[in-house]
């Protein structure tokens, strides 16, 4: 029992910390872009992954196996969960190679062939390992069942073998979760989460917190924040034909709010394109050139000359998008 | 390779029309890419940092990992990126152009090396516009 858990250990603490010493020296010595480094954090969770995932299918297979000598069982398991844990973590490396140097292609599919792959060889070399030391012996296969299937089962019960069934559990749930949940993230947004968790323990500790939240309550207009949020529900607004004249409402409502509030040029700049673009789907041409007419109409008396020039090539931008704008006749 | 595009992270594209516009008329349509949260952003920044010449980047934006509507963490998500941009790629300039005040960000902002452009001064449209310039003229 406690040299089972001593090779547990083994296997679910020294293997990835091994890794991670790899992955400090990688990235401490020409990996200038970290691009290692990302894919070694990534194969510290698949080897734990396929370690915790092979030793369950030994313990199964074990404790189907009616006629083994519980010495041998304690031999090979050594073996095999040392040489599966070594192994894995090799595997793991020589195919994140190979899935480089195969390229784009294929790097969609990386993620689920690269599982595939890593269970299937770890299977296969705790079958080997483990089938060696007894023999080749698989005529268990084909026999019928001398005990009940739950009786099977009884090795569950064991206390080592139940807390590394629960953190295979974890990784497995942790695994798909993260690949099929949320299937849209990428490897470099995975490691975004965990780097964005260590800022926010490095950015926000408990003294500072408070600071932080009553200086950024200040730090903000909240018009800024609701012209923003106005731009936003507009923009969806838009994309429903029956719903651009409240989109049209939602538009001019940003746009006297951000004059009220002093908004820079540039920012209303944007205003205008969004209200000509939903003018345009409303086919009302005279309406949008309006829009355009009002830069024009402040540009009359400017004398900055830089200043002539950038509303002059905002008039020339906005106009060259009326012109793609097809208006479909009223009546 | 030549690095030839300019990366806008950025909530509220209104906000960044006129750029966008500026860079079509001047550099030509692929000179730049709008990412609108900070998950698309760093998802081509992984794919293409090595074409990109700056990186614009609010610093109030959605917070996907938090979900909270809350002011204070609301801006921090800029902050979190741009962290994670100066880690992973040292070499590309950020400028950080937002509504938030300098002094509330100016520490974080001094520590990873990017400059500040506060979104609300009026002469923020040309600045912006001579640092992508300057680093697509590079």
């Amino acid at each position: 029992m406690c040299e089972s858990i001593f090779y547990q250990v083994l296997e679910y603490v020294i293997a990835p910390i091994g890794l991670m010493m790899i992955i400090f020296f990688v990235k401490n010595s020409d990996d200038k872009n970290g691009v290692f480094a990302h894919d070694f954090r990534d194969d510290g969770i698949e080897s734990l992954f396929i370690a915790a995932y092979s030793h369950i299918l030994f313990y199964f297979s074990v404790s189907a196996h009616p006629h083994e000598d519980h010495r041998d069982i304690e031999d090979s398991t050594k073996t095999a969960s040392l040489l599966v844990a070594v192994l894995g973590v090799i595997t793991t490396i020589i195919l994140k190679h190979y899935s480089k140097v195969w390229g784009d292609k294929t790097k969609k599919y990386k993620a689920i062939t690269n599982n595939v792959a890593l269970l299937l060889m770890a299977n296969l070399l705790f079958i080997i390992c483990y089938y060696n030391s007894a023999g080749w012996d698989f005529s268990f296969l084909l026999k019928k069942p001398q005990v009940p299937f739950w009786h099977r089962l009884s090795f569950l019960l064991k206390p080592n073998n139940f807390i590394f069934i629960m953190i295979a559990s974890f990784v497995l749930v942790m695994r798909f979760y993260l690949q099929w949940h949320k299937h849209k993230l990428t490897n470099d947004v995975k490691t975004f989460l965990r780097l964005n968790r260590k800022t926010a323990i490095e950015l926000l500790p408990e003294n500072k917190m408070k600071d932080y939240t009553s200086i950024a309550r200040n730090a903000i207009n909240p018009l800024f924040v609701r012209i923003d949020s106005l731009l936003a529900k507009a923009k969806i607004l838009e994309q429903n034909k029956e719903t651009l004249h409240s989109a049209l409402i939602e538009v001019e409502r940003a746009k006297e709010m951000a004059r009220n509030v002093n908004y820079p040029e540039n920012l209303l700049y944007g205003i205008r394109k969004l209200k000509i673009q939903i003018l345009c789907k409303m086919s009302e041409p005279e309406a949008a050139r309006l829009e355009i007419a009002e830069i024009m109409f402040q540009n009359l008396g400017e004398t900055n000359i830089e200043m002539k020039e950038m509303r002059e090539n905002w008039i020339k931008w906005l106009e060259k998008g009326l012109e793609k704008c097809e208006f479909v006749e009223n009546g | 390779m030549s690095k030839t595009v300019i990366l806008f992270i950025d909530e509220q594209q209104t906000e960044i029309e006129a750029h966008i516009d500026y860079l079509t008329a001047t550099y030509g349509g692929r000179s730049f890419y709008y990412a609108q949260t900070s998950s698309k952003g760093l998802e081509y920044l992984g794919k293409h940092y090595q074409q990109i010449a700056c990186i614009s980047l609010d610093l109030l934006m959605p917070n996907f990992l938090l979900r909270t509507e809350d002011r204070e963490r609301y801006a921090l998500e800029g902050l979190y990126l741009l962290k994670v941009i100066r880690e992973e790629y040292p070499s590309i300039p950020v400028v950080c152009y937002s509504f938030i005040k300098e002094e509330f960000a100016n520490e974080f902002i001094k520590k990873y090396k990017a400059e500040y452009i506060y979104k609300g001064d009026r002469n923020s449209y040309r600045d912006l516009l001579k640092i992508f310039d300057k680093t697509l003229s590079k």
